[in-house]
């Protein structure tokens, strides 16, 4: 009996991995992953990264049991990283919690006092006490909000929508400034709309892939495998691996490089200048959809501006200038940089360099390049994103299959959520800005608001955000879905000096007793991923839905059942300007539940829309189906313009979609024509972003990062993940497996530099920058391998902060902190 | 739960518990046999199908969870190997023993 069961899961083991991995295309695909009947299956993208799988969630008894990647799905095809493998157990851990909990002493708040259990109502009341008296002191500026490319779709729009038409406050800001923003800056000033035109199809069609510093293998596994499996089963196809030290990806490179910090940039202008001088400029393609300009430089390093940086800086009060200037000139610019000078500059090999710029310059190969934080997270971020494109317009190679330059994501709705709904302190739904007043009265006659509610200014970023903490300009603060005292940068300087100076009361809304939650002053339990109904968008613009399929433990409850309790604490008598009250006299004494969320568009939809046999408990306490009123109106502002999404009931029963969804169809590749419905008739490219539909070829300079090791800070240092944790760890540290196959963050450093200081593998030792240190292992062999002169530790563990040691150098355009580049020293502990 | 009278015996409850996996790992084609070999030398690990591109399916049969993210980090960590991924897993807990 026993051995035939057995041998029936062997056979259906086997028979699903042979289908994932398209060996034998005579096995059926199939999800049967049990026999045991108890069992109840449905579909959700995974927790964790951008990539978005999609998964099959088991549950019994209220409570999720098993996961498996879903057969079924065109992103991972029935594949699971290890993290997703685990994602069971992330709602599981021994610590997660289950009611509000608020510092007190003798039974009153007290900032110093010890975190007591509280009711909700209690909760609210003091929280609503916190911000009315910072709101009646400082006004809007004196509030804030700091939330996350992990909120549902809803969630941040419904946070972006009290914030900036309820506060009327602009300091809103996602944890994806961290990682996403020089992206987003990237494509707004290459393309003028935001987000990827290619998709994951591009990996079965690409011929070279350039991984521009990311660690896919590691990071991006699913997407790895896509990508792995185009290049065994075409031996023609080449990969080239580009990092500051060798990685795991760097098993499978055929071109594999190890650069100086920062020299990404003067690579960038070789290989433009190397496109230019061998005559393989597409001249038609740039003749016809491709305007050339020169960008402001020396533009500083998004300190504060009396860093001595920034004082020095020529163009730090106009960071995005930039003008027109022809093609020659272009050429010119980048013809400074040979590759006798890049090679002595960056520590590439002149072959390496040559067989590089080969891949982008021959006509005949189809280019992919792929790149995340590296990027990203820079000083210079927004100029890399821009020089990628540069050589992929220059040659053409875009918007086609297998011709991509791809932006990887790396929170689960960075993009569906923190770009697309608009959550920065800049931004409004569908790509529009605070600063436009049309994009302001746009918004406001989409929100059924009085003309003029939506403030004009700029509200601060996360750095600033910190920043503006320590210095007691916000004195109410609200955190959700994130762990930024671990993730910020600089944290003894800025990030802990703001959270508990005696102004401000600091409320963080989490699932687990972080960091940041033992920062605060309040901390609100909260229900996570399939605890309640909820939506990601992934890096290939793919919409995908969930529903709720467990009861949240306790009294935990959903970030935006939070925002929308929260709202019917205030009216707008207490928070908008008497004028508008004057003006708008049917606003008045309305609390803002009434004016954002009970409006008649958010709240039309019946709780009988919710398919059969699921709970959703915010829309059975709010007797309306909150999620689909919310998603309804959001995405009326982005249908007919480009970024159109599907009614919300088919995403219930689709893997994903990717939009503009138009007429029932997504889009796979945007700007070309015949692919994208948008692309005019007759304009085989139309990179309609732009008023003249032409893309923008910017000329930048290398120019040097903000710190660089010297004689005493002698060694570089690089951040960043590890396979079996993400980002903080509050989950994947929750899953004792994971936990225990990388318990601990270790500095990974070149044998010879672990030599010449005496360490050995293993010992104890102190990195030390001038802000601060932490004490860790040293570990000279395994996954990284570091050339002499750099370091690299993982920033998961909560008991080895390496943002005590971080600069908060940002991007001066995009405000993205550079987490890859600071100077240390490291001494035995 | 019912138990057995070993596992009555033994006061373990956890003795019969078999975990069936199956991942999909790639490598280069000439790393293959290398490759293939330090897997099939892995207690509880086989290789039922693979392709001469790189490509296989191993099959794990493990008796806890643990042990199965040690053989998965195992075969990760084998020189060579460039993506390991999972595919599909099972818990097979059922206690018959026909006494």
């Amino acid at each position: 009996m026993t051995t035939t069961r057995r041998d029936f899961i062997k056979a259906n083991a086997v028979a699903t991995a042979a289908a994932a991995a398209g060996i034998s295309a005579t096995v059926e695909s199939s999800n049967l992953v049990t026999t045991d009947n108890q069992l109840k299956w449905a579909k959700a993208p995974c927790r964790f990264c951008g990539t978005g799988c999609s998964m099959n969630v088991a549950t019994r008894d209220n409570r999720v049991v098993a996961t498996h990647g879903d057969i079924k799905s065109p992103v991972n095809k029935g594949l699971a990283c290890v993290k997703g493998y685990f994602l069971s157990k992330i709602m599981y851990g021994e610590d997660r919690l289950q009611q509000p909990l608020l510092r007190m002493t003798d039974g009153k708040y007290d900032k110093h006092g010890e975190f007591t259990p509280v009711s909700w109502d209690a909760a609210f009341d003091i929280m609503e006490e916190k911000f009315k008296t910072a709101l009646k002191e400082k006004g809007p500026r004196g509030i804030g909000m700091f939330g996350s490319g992990q909120w549902t779709v809803w969630e941040g729009y419904a946070a972006a929508k009290l914030f900036k038409a309820g506060f009327l406050s602009n300091n809103i800001d996602p944890n994806a400034r961290h990682c996403m923003a020089s992206a987003v800056v990237g494509f707004m000033r290459t393309f003028g709309i935001d987000e990827p035109m290619g998709c994951y199809d591009d990996f079965e069609h690409a011929d070279a892939f350039v991984l521009w510093g990311s660690n896919m293998a590691e990071m991006h596994p699913i997407l790895w495998t896509r990508l792995t499996d185009r290049r065994l089963s075409n031996p023609d196809v080449k990969v080239c691996v580009m990092s500051t030290f060798e990685h795991r990806s760097f098993e499978l490179a055929d071109i594999p490089v190890v650069f100086t910090p920062q020299t990404d940039l003067a690579i960038l202008n070789f290989i433009a200048n190397y496109i230019i001088t061998n005559d393989k400029v597409n001249t038609d393609f740039v003749g016809k959809h491709v305007n050339f300009r020169k960008g402001n430089d020396d533009i500083g390093y998004g300190l504060r501006p009396e860093n001595p940086l920034e004082q020095a800086a020529k163009n730090s009060d106009a960071v995005g200038g930039s003008q027109p200037m022809s093609f020659e000139e272009f050429a010119a610019f980048v013809a400074d940089y040979d590759i006798k000078s890049v090679s002595k500059l960056s520590g590439v090999s002149e072959k390496h360099l040559l067989a590089m710029a080969e891949l982008y310059a021959n006509p005949k190969t189809k280019v992919m390049s792929l790149w995340t934080m590296g990027v990203n997270q820079h000083t210079r971020g927004v100029w890399v994103n821009n020089m990628i494109y540069n050589l992929h317009l220059l040659t053409g190679k875009i918007s086609e299959p297998g011709n991509s330059p791809f932006s990887l994501t790396g929170q689960p709705s960075a993009c569906g959520t923190a770009r697309e709904v608009g959550t920065f302190s800049h931004r409004l739904p569908a790509d529009m800005v605070v600063n436009n007043p049309e994009h302001r009265a746009f918004a406001e006659k989409k929100w059924k608001l009085p003309s003029g509610v939506i403030p004009e200014w700029v509200g601060s970023h996360a750095v600033q955000q910190n920043r503006d903490l320590k210095d007691g300009k916000i004195n109410a603060y609200w955190v959700q879905v994130n762990n930024n005292v671990q993730a910020a940068p600089n944290l003894n300087e800025e990030t802990l000096p703001g959270y508990r100076n005696p102004d401000n009361f600091i409320v963080v809304s989490d699932a687990y007793p972080t960091v940041t939650a033992q920062a605060a002053d309040l901390i609100l339990p909260t229900a996570m991923w399939v605890e309640k109904e909820g939506a990601y968008g992934n890096a290939e613009r793919r919409t995908q839905f969930w529903h709720q399929m467990v009861d949240a433990p306790g009294e935990a409850k959903s970030d935006l059942w939070q925002l929308v309790e929260f709202s019917k604490r205030f009216t707008t008598d207490e928070v908008w300007p008497q004028d508008i009250l004057d003006a708008n006299p049917d606003f008045k004494g309305k609390s803002l539940y009434d004016v954002l969320y009970a409006n008649g568009q958010v709240d039309q939809y019946p709780l009988s829309d919710i398919a059969q046999g699921n709970r959703n408990q915010e829309s059975e306490e709010l007797g309306f189906y909150l999620q689909k009123g919310l998603f309804e109106e959001y995405a009326s502002f982005g249908r007919g313009k480009a970024h159109d999404l599907a009614d919300f009931d088919t995403y219930h029963k689709e893997r994903g979609l990717r939009w503009p969804v138009v007429d029932g169809k997504e889009t796979l590749w945007r700007f070309k024509e015949g692919s994208d419905p948008y692309a005019k008739p007759g304009s085989d490219f139309d990179f309609y972003g732009k008023p003249d539909s032409r893309a923008v070829v910017f000329a930048l300079p290398y120019e040097p990062a903000a710190e660089s090791p010297d004689d005493e800070y002698d060694l570089w240092l690089s951040t960043g993940r590890v396979l079996e944790h993400w980002h903080s760890g509050s989950m994947t540290r929750r899953v004792p497996e994971l936990h225990k196959a990388f318990p601990n963050a270790v500095v990974f450093m070149h044998p010879d530099d672990a030599r010449q200081r005496k360490l050995r593998r293993g010992d104890e030792v102190k990195v030390i920058s001038r802000r601060g240190e932490i004490r860790t292992r040293v570990e000279t062999r395994g996954r990284n391998k570091p050339p002499r002169g750099l370091v690299f530790v993982p920033w998961f563990d909560a008991s080895q902060l390496i943002n005590k040691v971080t600069l908060d150098a940002t991007d001066p355009m995009s405000k993205e902190t550079d987490y890859k580049k600071c100077a240390v020293k490291i001494q035995r502990a | 739960m019912r138990l057995n009278r070993r596992q009555l015996i033994t006061g373990s409850t956890n003795e019969q518990q078999c975990h069936i996996a199956s991942m999909v790992v790639q490598c280069l084609p000439e790393n293959l046999p290398a490759v293939c070999a330090s897997i099939e030398h892995l207690p509880s690990a086989e290789i039922p199908v693979k392709d001469n591109n790189g490509k296989m399916v191993v099959l794990l049969e493990m008796a806890s969870e643990a042990d199965l993210l040690d053989r998965i980090h195992e075969i990760e960590s084998i020189s060579g190997v460039i993506s390991a991924n999972l595919a599909y897993h099972q818990l097979d807990d059922q206690q018959d023993f026909n006494e």
